[in-house]
């Protein structure tokens, strides 16, 4: 529907007016009394909702297809602004903890190193390679990229890593107080975890490697007998679980979308 | 108290020890991972794999091996590569792990290989990705044209993939089987952390997943199938026994459990 603008001033200047035009309509709308406020959120929620399903079931190539890609670009406009909220969201909160001096400000302080170390280097890096420091050579590897390689792969990746590996202890810890064969279903439960995590181990899966993969004999091998239990068996749960789970978020969308669910514009 | 510091201390050992003692361990490929290897080696001349890097740094412990293994299989296939992904962190990681396995196999970014980056927005944008690449994501991960990349001559709508290789730790499954899958007839198959593996059986049971990788074991396993013994190799070690100590400790606590009962029953 819309060609991207192809003149950098162009580009910019619709940007400020979007940008200020935004801020308006915001300003405008926390100007209005709140039960106006809800009214028009709740109209503005109807009409957008209404577009993708009308789109979906209507036959192909309807009047709202060609909206399609500029509605597909709003959500990823949106999808950024998430990020931007978020990231004032974390400021909010921990800049009260640095100036209530909390017990947790050597928190929130590591948290701002962070944010802004990260953030430096990886803008540095991007669009001024050479602000105080050398322009890097072709093929060379310069003082912000260095910095952000540092921090990216040397500091968060572990870090996050560590954080997610802390959960062979916990589950090892779990496993040993919660698998108890006391009842028939616990013992059930106990041999199935057992044969899954056979299968998920090299050593287990050898046991039964001797076996030939053909014929009767391939369901005494651990890795299919566990493929069969996870798709027979696993996945029609899995299944179910699943179907109610969407039935429940086409639920919880209707609700939005009706402006039932009123929480998202006015609060609990 | 005793109980649960003693476990992780077991379950410490069982993950430090095989680091520095010399152990092999015999990987044994099971059927899903064996599917995913035929679906990449079936990729026809021409057509490009598409890396959709659905994770963060969080699980690149399990993710990060999957991807590798299958870019060398590609590369060792000569295959076109596309790299995009929903999480921001993900295309800069796999990014990474291109440029060091493109020395081995003289792939070159641009003509080889290209890197869109993070595509915010979710299925929408996903849709629109498979009726034009080139009108999603104009540049690549740099800002870089499209149209001075020449691999991107022959790449530009779903037609031109003959795989998305999705690869997460969290649900973003589903977008892709709406689009790729269900509308534009392109194979999928998934790589996924060992926590949501039992989540992706329903889809694999229906066809929509044509393979599927879970956790580093299954990364280990295709490291197996294309004969290139790696990360996910090393690493596997470690796990193989803390996964045997779980299974030693269940069992332990139930011979625990059944020691006590028979010592109650004595008793009356």
């Amino acid at each position: 529907m819309f060609q991207p603008v192809q003149d950098r001033w162009r580009n910019v200047f619709l940007c400020v007016v979007a940008f200020v035009a935004g801020v308006g309509a915001l300003a405008l709308l926390q100007s209005l009394p709140p039960a106006h406020r809800r009214r028009l959120t709740g109209i503005v929620t109807f009409v957008v909702g209404l577009y993708f399903p009308l789109e979906f079931f209507y036959p192909r190539h309807n009047f709202l297809t060609p909206w399609r890609d500029s509605v597909s670009e709003v959500l990823r406009v949106l999808a950024a602004f998430a990020f931007g909220l978020g990231a004032v969201n974390l400021f909010l909160i921990h800049g009260r903890h640095v100036a209530r001096r909390t017990p947790n400000l050597i928190f929130s302080l590591a948290f701002f190193a962070g944010f802004f170390l990260m953030a430096g280097a990886g803008l540095m890096n991007d669009f001024a390679k050479g602000f105080l420091a050398a322009e890097p050579k072709v093929g060379q590897l310069g003082f912000w990229e260095a910095s952000y390689r540092i921090l990216f792969q040397g500091a968060l990746l572990p870090l996050t890593s560590t954080v997610f590996s802390l959960l062979a202890f916990f589950i090892a810890s779990a496993a040993y107080r919660a698998f108890r064969a006391r009842t028939l279903e616990a013992l059930l439960l106990m041999v199935t975890s057992f044969l899954v995590m056979l299968a998920n181990v090299p050593y287990g899966l050898t046991v039964t490697s001797f076996l030939p993969d053909e014929g009767i004999w391939r369901w005494g091998r651990i890795e299919n007998l566990v493929q069969w239990m996870m798709t027979q068996i696993n996945a029609p749960a899995m299944r179910a679980i699943l179907f109610g789970v969407w039935v429940g978020a086409v639920g919880a969308a209707l609700r939005i979308w009706l402006s039932l669910e009123r929480t998202f514009v006015s609060g609990p | 108290m005793w109980g649960r510091w003693g476990v992780y201390l077991l379950v410490a050992l069982a993950i430090t020890l095989p680091m520095v003692l010399p152990v092999r361990i015999r990987m044994v490929p099971t059927p899903p991972v064996r599917s995913f290897f035929r679906m990449v080696e079936q990729i026809p001349k021409g057509k490009a794999l598409m890396i959709a890097a659905d994770f963060d740094t969080g699980t690149e412990g399990e993710n990060g091996p999957q991807v590798e293994a299958v870019l060398e299989h590609a590369m060792s296939r000569k295959i076109p590569i596309l790299i995009m992904g929903t999480a921001i962190q993900g295309p800069e990681l796999v990014q990474s792990y291109a440029e060091d396995l493109a020395k081995k196999y003289d792939y070159r970014y641009g003509r080889d290989f290209v890197n869109l980056g993070y595509l915010p927005g979710g299925q929408p944008v996903l849709e629109k990705l498979g009726r034009s690449i080139w009108q999603t994501k104009p540049t690549d991960y740099q800002g870089k044209p499209l149209s001075q990349l020449p691999m991107m001559r022959r790449v530009r709508t779903a037609k031109d993939i003959a795989l998305v290789a999705e690869f997460t730790g969290a649900g973003v499954l589903p977008w892709y089987i709406q689009t790729f899958w269900a509308q534009f007839r392109v194979p999928l198959a998934q790589g996924c952390t060992g926590i949501i593996g039992p989540e992706q059986f329903p889809y694999l049971d229906s066809g929509q997943l044509s393979g599927l990788m879970t956790g580093l074991t299954g990364a280990a396993q295709y490291e197996h199938l294309i004969k290139a013994p790696k990360r996910a190799y090393r690493r596997m070690i470690p796990q193989n026994f803390a996964h045997i100590t779980v299974i030693v400790l269940i069992v332990l606590a139930n011979i625990r459990l059944f020691a006590e009962r028979a010592r109650r029953l004595r008793g009356r």
